[in-house]
């Protein structure tokens, strides 16, 4: 058999196993669609989505824990199929250039080059664009109505009085922030004109102003992460290379698919721990967030400033007085030792908890705008 | 020409992924059937004897006869970081209840889950308030001057600052799996040391308040990202459809993904004085204007670590021996991970007796 034809037999493979998850699940579910034909990249999202709507019905009230270690094990089987998917295209590119006379090594060099200008092309794309100043507004804004989306569900389910009273249009102070924005845009981004605003607007123009630069600092960190991130990743793909060829020329060819996929793991945390080991990685991982905290913090700049326009206690004021309150509590507690001490007692006063902590799950994060949760 | 180095026949790839699929659709229909006290974990007999704050003193409830008791109870001091409930996963893996076993008397901190209102809690706070009035109750409840002490991981290296300050109340100390020389490496350098030596913690809490306990697992995570995002659940189903070793794995997943936020102030102290300034083993940790002394630690001092630990590298917990000024002071290593100390048969078997014969001894 030719290289090329070895290749075109994984190419089998990877369907075969597709076909046969999807028979399995389609065996199992009822909802399930009809196992497809066709075999592709996409099909393994297909697949990966079927399943986990299947388990959805299945798990309603499932325990947490349980469901989303059902969902891993759906994730490790896409992944171990996506990682199977990986080698047969390395070897579908290599073959004719080895059926042509071309040594591995050099196959796989050229194979692992295109390789990783195609994992750097991406990331550099993005920020590429994002240096085209419209486009760069317009993610912008796509960012912050995510932040201010709850605001806005909020605001709409308000009577309308109360939000015609803060818009003073019967329409939401949100929308008319947006105008603001778009207004700031054109002062800042969209026009020649280097006049200094007024009040309100220029207060807000300069907070939008420095979380904007924020953000691109946080998509050149992102940026910066992710081409590390790819040259750990080509290092894998090298290194799985590199032991299946060892083990063709010892005799010892991959034979299933399980074993297929650990060597893919194996590999990778050996590559990424190479590159996790280095200080140029502390560096670019300290520097992302580092420019994540920073756009963070402006972005709660403008939030808060929204807040204060509706009348909406600021995040900044609440850790105020939650300092306060922390301080007062210190002092307490303070003064009722020393109290303790005066009559010759240490400890304080035995007060059993209420509900045993351990036994209580944990508490909803509070979504706040200076959480990641 | 060379034989190609992946010889799956298509017939083999599609029974082995219909296997597969039968054994993760097995395993996932298990899972299913599960209720919450089946993945429960930290369910060792105990009653709750103080509480302040978020903070709740558990005392364990004895096993053996009132005169078998150790006369010197044990306060257990965890780390901010995931859950005590590790040290007592299930009944067959529970150093709680080894300890118990064995006659201790045994309290556990637990901290709680921090909210944002608790943001400014600070080491002082943690160190001299909290762990000096848990240490106050079970000295009083039991009318003795001082009791033992077992700190793990991070709060071993707490357990350390407060013995240092208060050794007049601490009989034996304990400390399992502690960094205490955060720039110590060894052979293969701690990754958490070295990124966590980049980090900017005052801009961290500045933005974020409390640091999220998932950003912290994520960064646990991203030690070895293929073996505990994918192959760890490969594994796993192979398994799957055994319910016992089902339920081992789904109670360690359940304590790791229970990760409370760690309060910032706390967490900002110990990232800049331990991890970036090492200033517990320079002498220069101060708490409340009190400056920490390791060779204040003059009691009894046993040293547990993991010889394959990747968080906490055993030269950082070794460390402690030249600093103490302890003169009865024990190194009892195990040949297993961090997280090994709680699930591996051998840590399980020998890490209670040696533990609680060590204190008797004492």
């Amino acid at each position: 058999m030719t290289w090329t034809e070895q290749a075109n037999n994984l190419m089998n493979v990877w369907s075969e196993a597709q076909k046969s998850m999807w028979q399995g699940w389609y065996d199992a579910m009822q909802n399930a669609s009809t196992p497809p034909t066709l075999m592709n990249p996409a099909v393994l999202e297909q697949w990966r989505t079927m399943a986990n709507q299947s388990m959805g019905m299945w798990q309603s009230s499932a325990e947490p824990i349980a469901k989303t270690v059902s969902n891993q094990f759906v994730a490790s089987q896409a992944a171990m199929m996506r990682l199977l998917e990986y080698t047969t295209r390395a070897w579908n590119a290599m073959a004719p250039k080895m059926d042509a006379g071309q040594d591995w090594q050099t196959a796989m060099n050229e194979y692992m080059e295109q390789f990783r200008k195609q994992m750097l092309s991406n990331p550099q794309s993005i920020f590429e664009t994002t240096q085209e100043t419209t486009q760069l507004w317009q993610m912008y804004m796509q960012q912050m109505q995510q932040v201010s989306q709850p605001w806005v569900e909020v605001l709409q389910q308000m009577p309308v009085a109360m939000s015609g009273m803060m818009s003073g249009s019967g329409s939401s102070s949100l929308i008319e922030m947006s105008k603001l924005y778009q207004n700031a845009y054109a002062r800042t981004f969209g026009s020649l004109t280097t006049s200094p605003g007024f009040g309100i607007t220029r207060e807000l123009e300069e907070k939008v102003d420095r979380a904007t630069s924020a953000w691109q600092r946080m998509q050149q960190g992102a940026n910066n992460y992710q081409v590390l991130m790819a040259d750990a990743w080509s290092g894998v793909f090298e290194q799985v290379m590199e032991t299946l060829v060892k083990r063709a020329e010892q005799g010892q060819p991959i034979e299933s698919l399980r074993d297929l996929a650990r060597l893919w793991t194996d590999s990778a945390d050996r590559s990424f721990d190479r590159v996790f080991r280095t200080e140029e990685y502390a560096n670019v991982q300290a520097e992302f967030v580092t420019a994540t905290m920073e756009y963070r913090l402006a972005e709660q700049a403008v939030v808060e400033y929204m807040m204060q326009l509706t009348y909406i206690p600021t995040r900044s004021e609440m850790d105020e007085a939650h300092r306060n309150i922390y301080a007062l509590r210190k002092e307490v507690k303070a003064l009722k030792k020393a109290l303790r001490q005066m009559n010759g007692k240490s400890a304080p006063a035995a007060k059993p908890a209420p509900a045993p902590a351990a036994a209580a799950p944990k508490p909803a994060p509070a979504k706040e705008p200076g959480s990641t949760s | 020409m060379q034989t190609m180095p992946i010889q799956i026949t298509p017939e083999r790839a599609a029974r082995e992924a219909a296997e597969l699929n039968e054994k993760m659709i097995g395993g996932i229909r298990t899972l299913s059937e599960l209720k919450h006290e089946d993945v429960a974990v930290g369910t060792a007999p105990k009653e709750a004897v103080y509480h302040e704050d978020k903070l709740t003193l558990y005392r364990h409830t004895p096993v053996v006869p009132e005169s078998e008791l150790h006369p010197v109870p044990m306060l257990i001091v965890y780390a901010l970081v995931n859950r005590p409930a590790v040290a007592d996963l299930q009944e067959d893996r529970s150093m709680i209840r080894s300890l118990v076993k064995q006659g201790m008397d045994v309290y556990l901190i637990d901290w709680g889950y921090p909210s944002r209102a608790d943001r400014w809690l600070t080491l002082d706070d943690y160190i001299n308030g909290y762990i000096d009035n848990c240490v106050d109750v079970i000295r009083e409840k039991h009318g003795l001057d001082k009791i033992n002490l077992l700190g793990i991981c991070q709060g071993g290296t707490m357990s350390l600052c407060y013995t240092s300050l208060h050794p007049e109340k601490v009989k034996n100390l304990t400390v399992m799996v502690a960094p205490v020389d955060f720039h110590a490496s060894g052979k293969v350098p701690g990754l958490i040391s070295l990124w966590g030596g980049n980090l900017d913690p005052e801009l961290m809490v500045a933005a974020l308040g409390n640091i999220p306990g998932d950003l912290m697992n994520f960064g646990f995570l991203m030690l070895q990202p293929f073996q505990l995002m994918i192959q760890k659940y490969a594994d796993i189903i192979d398994v799957a459809e055994d319910k016992a070793k089902l339920l081992n794995f789904l109670r360690m997943e359940e304590w790791i993904f229970d990760s409370p936020d760690l309060a910032g102030e706390a967490y900002k102290e110990f990232v800049k004085n331990f991890f970036q300034e090492n200033k517990l083993i320079k002498g220069e940790m101060e708490l409340d204007g009190q400056r920490v002394d390791l060779k204040n630690i003059t009691m009894p001092v046993l040293n547990v670590f993991a010889e394959k630990d990747h968080l906490v590298p055993p030269p950082s917990s070794q460390a402690l021996q030249q600093y103490v000024g302890a003169k009865d002071y024990t190194e009892a290593p195990f040949p297993v991970g961090h997280i090994g100390m709680y699930v591996s048969g051998k840590a399980q078997r020998d890490l209670g007796p040696t533990i609680a014969s060590w204190y008797k001894a004492r």
